[in-house]
Order: C-alpha cells, then structure tokens, then sequence
C-alpha cells in the first residue's frame, strides 16, 4: 500500500531556460506534455538577466530542491555550485572547455585538417567542446598549416560552404576580437583570416587562425567560445600532453595518429573527461557519458551514469 | 490564440510565436504569461522576436509547489508509462523538427547543420532512456555478514530538482537537463 511520502521512482523537474532560447525550451515542455507528461512534473523558468542571482538564490536555496544540474558557462557555474555548496544540494556542472587537438607526425594530415576546422568552426565556436587549441608536431606543421588553410578555404568559401559565421549576440565577435588583438598585440600572427575585419552585422564573423601564440596571450588561457584557434608547434608528445593540460579546463580532446597504441597512450595522460583519436573534439551521443574534470565540472549526463546522477542509493536490512 | 503545434493533420507545425506573442512559462500543466517580460532579439537582423515572460518570486514559488505536489503520484508510475511518454515525445521531437528549427535559427542563428546534429540527438536521448528506463532501477542485494539478517539496496529519486541549460544547442542540452531526471 503506498502513501504520499513513498518515493519509488521518478523525480520531477523546475527547468530554468536561457533568455536567448525560450522558445525551444517552451517546445521541449509543449513536446513532453503532448506526449502525455502529467502536469507538474515539469515545469519552465525564465527570468531577465538582471533578476538572476535572486531567482537562482530562491530555487537553490529551497528546501523542496533536492539536486541541481547546470549545463553553461565555468565563470556561471562557479558561482552556482558555490549556492548549491552553501546550501548541501548535490549538483552536475557541465562548463566551459579549452579543447585540445594533438597531431602527430604520422597522423592523415587531410583528415585532422578538416576535423580540426570542423572542431573549431562548428556553430561558429560556440560550442563547450569546439576545438580552442591545435599542437602539431614540428616535423609536419609546414604541411599540416598548408592543408589547414587549404581545407579551410573548402569548408567555409567553396559553394557549399559555411560562409561568413553567424553568433549569438555581438558580445562574442567583441571578445574575440579582444583576444585576438591581445595575442598580436604580443607576438602571435594571424595565417588564416583577418582579425581586424569587421562585418556589417556586429553578430558576424570570419574564422581566424592564429600561430605563434604564447603563455602571457590571454587566449593562452582564456576559452574564446567562437571563431578563432591558435595554432601551436611542438616537438613531443611529451611537450604536446604538457601543453594541453596547461588549463584549468578539461572537457573533451582529440588526438591524431596512425598508431593506436600511441593513440592510447597520449589519451590516458590527457586530463580531460573525453579523449577522441582520429576525430574532431566534438562529439555526444547518448550511450557514452559525457562531462568533464577541473573547471570543466563535475558528473555526467548520457548513459547509465547520467540516469545514475538522479538516484540515490538507500540500504534497508531486516532479519529474516 | 489557438496553439498550432496540436494539430493533428499530419502537416509540419507552423511557429506558435509572433512579434506580439509573449512566451509562457509552463507551471502545473499551464501555459503562463507573466506581466513582466523582456525582449527575444534575433541575431540575424536585430529585431525583436517576441516578448518573453520574466518569472518573479511568486512564480518560483508557484513552480517549485508545483513539482512538489507532482512527485507524489509522477514517483510511483511504472518504468512502462515513462518509457512510453519518452517514445511518444521522440515522435513528437521528428514531427515538429521544422518548427524547432525556425526557432533554434531565428533566436540564436544556429545553421541547418547544427540544428540538423543537436535536434538529433534530442531525439536519439528520448528513444535511448526509454530503453533503459526499466533495467535502469534494478536494485540489488548484497549478501551481509551476520547469520539471519539480509539486505538490500534500494535506488530511489532525490524528489524536486533544478535544471538550468544553455542556448547553444537547445535542443539536447534544455532536454536532457529534465528528461534524466524524469526518467528516474
């Protein structure tokens, strides 16, 4: 016989929405109910930006709030995880990235070509696993830069190509042009791209690639979340590992090259929470858990382990 | 105004918002336009979509008793029922995939090619749980030390809990901050 305290299966849900996407997030609830959710079970919140700290203080700090899970930007997320620390709710923190792509000397330098510009360029950048970073490996970065460029040019500028990138809002093509302007300012070199080009619409803009970017650069550190990538040359795989893990990030990887086993190798000592060999940092689907490590956040969604996130464990004993 | 997406002919949903539309919060199985709200600007051309609803205390309030009173009954259904919202929510996901794409691409400019991926893994997370839903729950019992006495682990729901998602790939990231938690 149950009664109203039974808890057997099946939480319900408060979805906070993002004030750039409310529509799809009002379709997300339209779909669900359609498909015959009870009322209740979920329910949807937006709010202007300017009322967010109290919002998000009055929902975390309920007791009716049991866990928490944030799906944004580190800079955001920190802040609340740190509501969710002061008040004991458990949470899952998918955050910002700094992506890596590796490419060895005996990699395809065609296809880590194009994965990388995939990587970078998807959705102008704005992505929590676009590629931030490429370090190849001195022996074929003359090579490697030629196909990039070459590649480039097909991805963005052939007739089926993406064209000049649309973002979000301005303030992404400011900070990245901020970021560029930065690193020039102190020694990097742009190969592909002008970085003090500007579009008509202040929402655009053309992808750049940088090299010759150091420590000091705030683009060394700093993830840029739209259409730019520095270009690094290494001399190791050592150097190569040293330099992708030289981030508070840790989010997704690649790694190309013909070997498997030094494929391998170079995955186990990445810290991120994803590491994919001979293909672009992008990637989600639903049987592998995804999420990252450091400030890249903490838990998993997609999986058992993302179903695993919202239940918790109760022993009972009895003596038989 | 008459909500297009519950149309039944078979035809591609049509947009449900215009310029003088505000968007609803959804609260108890409600839609619910606040009297405060702001502007959705398109990045495309800088103009104003559509108003949206901003949630004000009594709102949160409203919607965290809401998800209370749900808990009660949404906790005891069986895999089976939730497993089948899921499926019938992928259907609904491919059926209305134009009109998800009209707003993915108006409120944040996302290209066809990236709608086309994240829409499809919105979809592909809704079949996916679903099937994992009824062996998902299976408890266990590990065998204790003392003569005459047994255990067992039991895995249970937490209750209410807070989602909060981006805009950037709206579709999986918005879904699956509610649909594993649901599912569970």
């Amino acid at each position: 016989m149950h009664t109203d305290e039974d808890r057997i299966r099946g939480n319900t849900v408060i979805l906070k929405g993002p004030e750039a996407a409310p529509a799809t997030y009002w379709a997300i609830a339209s779909i669900l109910h359609d498909a015959g959710l009870p009322a209740g079970c979920l329910n949807t919140i937006y709010h202007r930006p300017a009322d967010a700290a109290q919002i998000t203080h009055q929902l975390i700090a309920s007791p009716v709030i049991k866990k928490v899970n944030f799906t944004g930007s580190t800079a955001v997320g920190s802040i609340i995880a740190s509501l969710a620390g002061r008040h004991l709710k458990p949470a899952v923190m998918e955050l910002g990235g700094k992506a890596p792509s590796i490419v060895c000397e005996d990699a395809n330098v065609q296809h880590a070509a194009l994965q990388c510009a995939l990587g970078a360029f998807l959705h102008a950048g704005q992505i929590c696993m676009a590629t931030e970073r490429i370090l190849v490996h001195e022996k074929i970065v003359d090579t490697f830069r030629d196909a990039l460029k070459a590649t480039m040019d097909q991805v963005f500028y052939s007739d089926q190509g993406m064209g000049v990138l649309q973002l979000v809002t301005a303030a992404p093509v400011e900070k990245n042009k901020k970021l560029l302007a930065d690193a020039i300012s102190k020694g990097a070199r742009a190969i592909y791209g002008d970085p003090g080009h500007n579009e008509e619409s202040q929402t655009k803009m053309r992808p750049v690639i940088i090299e010759n970017v150091q420590r000091g650069m705030d683009i060394y550190h700093t993830e840029s979340f739209g259409p730019t990538v520095s270009l690094y040359t290494v001399k190791s795989d050592d150097e190569a590992i040293a330099i992708a893990n030289d981030t508070d990030y840790g989010l997704t990887s690649a790694v190309f090259t013909d070997d498997l086993r030094r494929g391998i190798r170079i995955a186990k000592a990445i810290e991120t929470g994803a590491v994919h060999i001979n293909s672009m940092t992008i990637h989600d689907e639903a049987v592998l858990p995804h999420g990252g490590v450091k400030k890249s956040g903490f838990g998993r969604f997609n999986g058992l382990p993302g179903l695993d996130e919202w239940v918790r464990t109760k022993v009972v004993t009895w003596n038989d | 105004m008459a909500p297009s997406h519950t149309a039944t002919n078979g035809q591609t949903p049509s947009p449900a918002f215009s310029t003088s539309s505000t968007i609803p919060l959804w609260l108890d199985g409600r839609e619910v336009k606040t009297s405060s709200t702001f502007d959705v600007v398109s990045p495309l051309d800088h103009t104003v979509l559509y108003q949206c609803s901003s949630a004000g205390e009594e709102d949160v309030t409203k919607a965290i008793a809401a998800a209370a009173q749900a808990f009660k009954s949404w906790s005891q259904t069986k895999p089976n029922e939730r497993r089948d919202i899921f499926l019938r929510a992928a259907d609904e996901f491919k059926r209305r995939r134009d009109e998800l794409f009209h707003y993915s691409h108006t409120e944040t400019g996302a290209p066809e090619s990236l709608f086309a991926f994240e829409h499809n893994l919105a979809y592909e997370a809704c079949k996916s749980v679903a099937g994992l839903i009824q062996t998902a729950l299976t408890s266990t019992m590990p065998v204790v030390a003392d003569q005459g006495k047994s255990a067992m682990l039991i895995k249970e729901p937490y209750g209410v809990v807070l989602g909060i998602a981006p805009w950037n790939a709206p579709n999986v990231l918005g879904l699956r901050a509610c649909l594993q938690p649901l599912a569970m």
